[in-house]
């Protein structure tokens, strides 16, 4: 009889702790699986910064290169696509491909030295470039938290409760070859 | 032999478990020591002290924390990554209300990055940065006077910021190193160190030669000068007039800033990579602020 009690006992106890570091694990994950997605937003304020400011800067390069049409389409159209995206992939593409659209038009700004001197046109490069440091920086911390998120589900023992729950893998915001190439704005 | 395989096996498993503890890279940035923070050692006594004294003014009417670093390079990072991680590592501005704004110059890249915290990025936006450093700070840094550039710049931020809160500030509004009391301090300097100067001739003159007994004299030289804030390396060499004996003697000069209680103690504890920052980190006097790459550079 009190053998069976003290089996019970330590049955008992071992559940308690199995059980709390179960719940442990698992509230670390979610607070984990927050933190990206808060991050995430983070990202795509900077995101939505960047295409409110895109038409004040196309209208004032308009003013001096008005024949260069070609590239107010692109970005038009770039700039559509990150409006209509969904997801987190669909956004990231859209977003490179803009980032690569706006490089082309600071390559064609480059031709035009009245622009370059032009007041309105330096507040609007300023936003422009802080944008894309924001943007580069929240980036960055996002990476950085989907990194640790990644880790923690993938590790030994916490790998079987995430599976168990459905945590699965999350994509990074990955910079493309063609954004990456884009020319630094300097002054 | 099975019972050494097996000891080595240990051996391996605790090497396995113990080594990849705390691998994380040492942190190469500095730890703030006010609000002017030159590393590169550029900026003279009276300029630190203006600085300083606006800055403070300025956190004390409004809550805002300005912060200047002077580095010789930003490397390994670009300026801008290098303001961006300076800014989270001091936590410049207060937490909660993310109101701080750090200005990195670094020599080499021959850079200036202006990067602004949450909390201020609609009193500051870029393009006001980007202006203020047009118009204030590049016209100076372009002719060498960096101190002027600084305090011109801050200047015309701090008195943006007072605006929107609506406040007025002093030592903004004045030129304190044009005024006579800063004069008569100058000259005051001066006077004291002369008299060391002479007082130190004579003690150097109280030394004799070991070889002729003559009366030697003593010469101060200074190896490297101190800045600020890190102690300079000067040699006092005694030379023997009769004889031409000489004895060198190696000594450390103090920095020229005492550190008083305008200047907020060092940041205490190391601070640990990755994972979640935030709670109770330690950042060296400042309030724990954050940004987001905000702000504007130049190149001069």
């Amino acid at each position: 009889m009190k053998n069976v009690l003290v089996v019970l006992g330590v049955i008992v106890l071992i559940l308690f702790v199995v059980g709390g570091s179960l719940a442990a694990t698992y509230n670390r994950l979610v607070g984990l699986n927050e933190a990206v997605q808060a991050q995430w937003a983070q990202v795509e304020n900077q995101l939505q910064r960047r295409w409110d400011l895109i038409p004040n800067l196309v209208e004032t390069v308009k003013g001096y290169a008005a024949h260069e049409q070609e590239i107010f389409i692109a970005i038009a159209e770039a700039r559509a696509k990150l409006a209509g995206g969904t997801t987190v992939q669909e956004k990231v593409e859209a977003a490179s491909q803009l980032e690569s659209a706006l490089a082309r038009l600071l390559v064609i700004v480059e031709n035009y030295p009245e622009l370059k001197a032009d007041k309105t046109f330096i507040r609007l490069q300023d936003e422009l470039t802080g944008t894309e440091n924001r943007l580069a920086t929240e980036r960055m911390r996002f990476n950085d938290k989907v990194q640790e998120f990644n880790v923690t589900i993938k590790r030994f023992p916490t790998v079987i409760l995430a599976r168990l729950f459905g945590f699965a893998e999350k994509a990074y915001f990955e910079i493309t070859d063609e954004a990456r190439q884009k020319p630094q704005v300097k002054f | 032999m099975k019972a050494r395989g097996l000891f080595a096996f240990f051996v391996c498993l605790v090497l396995l478990v113990l080594v990849p503890l705390r691998a994380y890279p040492a942190e190469l940035l500095p730890s703030p020591r006010g609000y002017a923070n030159d590393f590169a050692g550029i900026l003279d006594l009276v300029s630190i002290k203006n600085i300083e004294n606006m800055l403070s003014e300025l956190e004390q009417s409004t809550g805002v924390e300005f912060a200047v670093a002077i580095v010789d390079s930003s490397a390994p990072y670009d300026p801008k990554t290098y303001a961006v991680r300076l800014f989270e590592q001091w936590g410049i501005g207060k937490k909660g209300y993310d109101n701080g704004l750090l200005m990195l110059i670094c020599l080499q890249e021959r850079r200036v990055e202006v990067e602004v915290g949450y909390g201020l990025e609609p009193v500051l936006t870029d393009g006001m940065v980007g202006q203020i450093l047009d118009e204030h700070v590049i016209p100076h840094f372009a002719r060498g006077d960096f101190a002027q550039g600084i305090i011109a710049g801050l200047r015309q931020a701090a008195l943006i910021v007072a605006e929107a809160y609506d406040v007025k500030l002093n030592a903004t509004t004045e030129q304190r190193s044009t005024s006579p009391i800063g004069a008569f301090v100058i000259a005051g300097v001066f006077f004291i160190i002369l008299m060391l100067v002479v007082s130190r001739l004579f003690t150097g003159l109280a030394r004799k030669c070991p070889k002729c007994k003559a009366r030697m004299v003593s010469i101060d030289r200074v190896i490297v000068p101190a800045t600020a804030s890190t102690p300079g390396l000067a040699v006092k060499i005694y030379k023997c007039l009769k004889c031409g004996y000489t004895v060198e003697k190696q000594y450390r000069t103090s920095p020229l800033v005492v550190q008083s209680g305008s200047v907020r103690p060092k940041g205490p504890g190391p601070w640990f990579g990755g994972g979640f920052g935030g709670a109770g980190r330690p950042s060296g006097g400042f309030g724990g602020g954050r940004s987001g790459g905000g702000g504007a550079g130049r190149g001069w």
